[in-house]
């Protein structure tokens, strides 16, 4: 019985993948200038639009909330909260849209490489998915406890911001060569 | 055998002759000529068989049967290898893998039925056709299903042909599992299946019309090569990107 549990699990996990197979568009050329453009894209997204310390202090502004509370009528408070909350929400959903297609970008670049590494490459799959299921929990506290249910996320956040934004422009070098693409955003880069 | 299933039969021989026509007319039989020869195998057992079926006995039918299947399954790894050449053309890495996988995978299955051949045999109980081939297929599948998510997870593309053998292929190796395992252990649900198989079957050799009606070139990047070297490179900046990003987000979330 346990064989037949076996391969009838085989079989049913092939016929999805062979679904996916199907439904499948994100067919990404091999270093196709538009797979780089995107990458490129993605990652000034990230470094310049949503992460930046300025943004993220400005989203989990506790002094807003602080004004608001004590100035504001219970309508008007309500009202705030539940609009931070929805920009919480569209920020993890933008970091994480952006991190997928820096995930798709890798793996349709490292596939090329005649020397890849199977365990390198499985590794970090498993790197870049435990990301992007930070990002749905992050959504699903945001989403069930608001933006200020916890006080000490801004202050964290906005630290591991700020070494992002440092760090992401030098650990992403890879992408560098995706400026000869763009001549202007070298110097985008060094205004980071 | 019932008048739907004899025209089922019969549909099933002219769909594969009429591949066979398109592909020997184009230049499908040059750049897929594993899998025309396994889809000739197929034909020709299908004839030998309907003739069996009509004019022969039941115990010759079924060792023709049987020896048909076991031919059909050693051209089906030559069509698997076919596809693992011809997908992972520009990914020599995959395709070390692929081989490295493919030979673990084929080695694990024929040794687990070896074995389940040996103990069966000493309890008396010998292995069936069915559950032979059921393993045989069953590395084919678990092989298939990695070149599949292989082929998924790096966003390989694939001209219509080669995709078409894939998914026609594929079908048909998941519903013969499927069908055998059910065999083996629900005789019961027997009927059921069986007919099942034989419409998959059907989809399967429509899909493979459809696909490899005219010649499409498998896209092949006509970029270098990149140097190994480079790879170190986008390992590492890719890992400490991923370590950094996870910090920011790791620390929100604990908070």
């Amino acid at each position: 019985m346990i064989e037949l549990v076996l391969f009838f699990a085989l079989g049913v996990i092939f016929l999805i993948l062979l679904y996916a197979l199907t439904r499948r568009t994100d067919v990404r050329a091999e270093g196709g200038a538009e797979a780089l453009l995107e990458a490129r894209q993605a990652l000034d997204s990230l470094q310049n639009g949503l992460l930046p310390a300025t943004l993220v202090e400005r989203i989990f502004a506790q002094e807003d909330l602080d004004f608001v509370s004590s100035s504001c009528s219970r309508e008007v408070r309500v009202l705030f909260l539940r609009e931070r909350k929805r920009m919480a929400l569209s920020w993890v959903a933008q970091v994480r849209v952006r991190v997928l297609r820096l995930w798709q970008f890798y793996s349709g670049h490292s596939r090329r490489y005649a020397r890849l590494d199977l365990r390198t490459e499985f590794s970090l799959a498993l790197h870049f998915a435990s990301l992007l299921i930070a990002c749905r929990i992050l959504q699903a506290l945001f989403y069930l406890r608001g933006p200020y249910a916890a006080p000490g996320i801004v202050a964290r956040a906005i630290g591991a911001a700020g070494n992002v934004c440092v760090m992401s422009e030098r650990s992403l070098s890879f992408l560098s060569h995706v400026n000869a693409f763009r001549p202007e955003s070298a110097g985008n880069s060094a205004e980071t | 055998m019932t008048t739907p299933a004899l025209v089922l039969w019969w549909v099933c021989i002219l769909l594969e002759s009429l591949i066979l026509f398109r592909a020997v007319t184009t230049r499908i039989l040059r750049t897929y000529p594993f899998f025309c020869v396994y889809l000739s195998c197929v034909l020709a057992g299908d004839v030998l068989l309907f003739w069996l079926y009509r004019f022969s006995t039941a115990s010759v039918y079924r060792h023709v049967y049987w020896t048909k299947e076991f031919i059909c399954v050693l051209a089906g790894y030559c069509v698997v290898v076919e596809i693992v050449q011809r997908a992972l053309a520009s990914c020599e890495g995959l395709k070390r893998f692929a081989a490295y996988v493919g030979l673990v995978v084929f080695a694990f299955i024929v040794g687990f039925t070896a074995l389940q051949g040996l103990v069966q045999r000493s309890s008396e109980i010998l292995l069936s056709s069915v559950e032979v081939e059921r393993n045989l297929r069953s590395a084919e599948l678990v092989f298939l299903a990695l070149l599949v998510a292989m082929i998924s997870y790096y966003g390989i593309p694939m001209g219509q042909n080669l995709k078409g053998i894939i998914i026609g292929y594929g079908l048909c190796v998941a519903t013969v599992v499927l069908d055998h395992a059910v065999q083996s252990y629900a005789g019961f649900y027997k009927p059921i299946f069986t007919t099942v198989l034989s419409y998959s079957y059907l989809f399967s050799l429509l899909v493979w019309t459809f696909c490899l009606w005219s010649y499409h070139a498998h896209p092949v990047p006509n970029r270098p090569t990149p140097l190994d070297d480079d790879y170190d490179v986008l390992v590492n900046s890719t890992r400490e990107a991923i370590v950094v990003l996870r910090g920011l987000l790791g620390k929100a979330a604990r908070s």
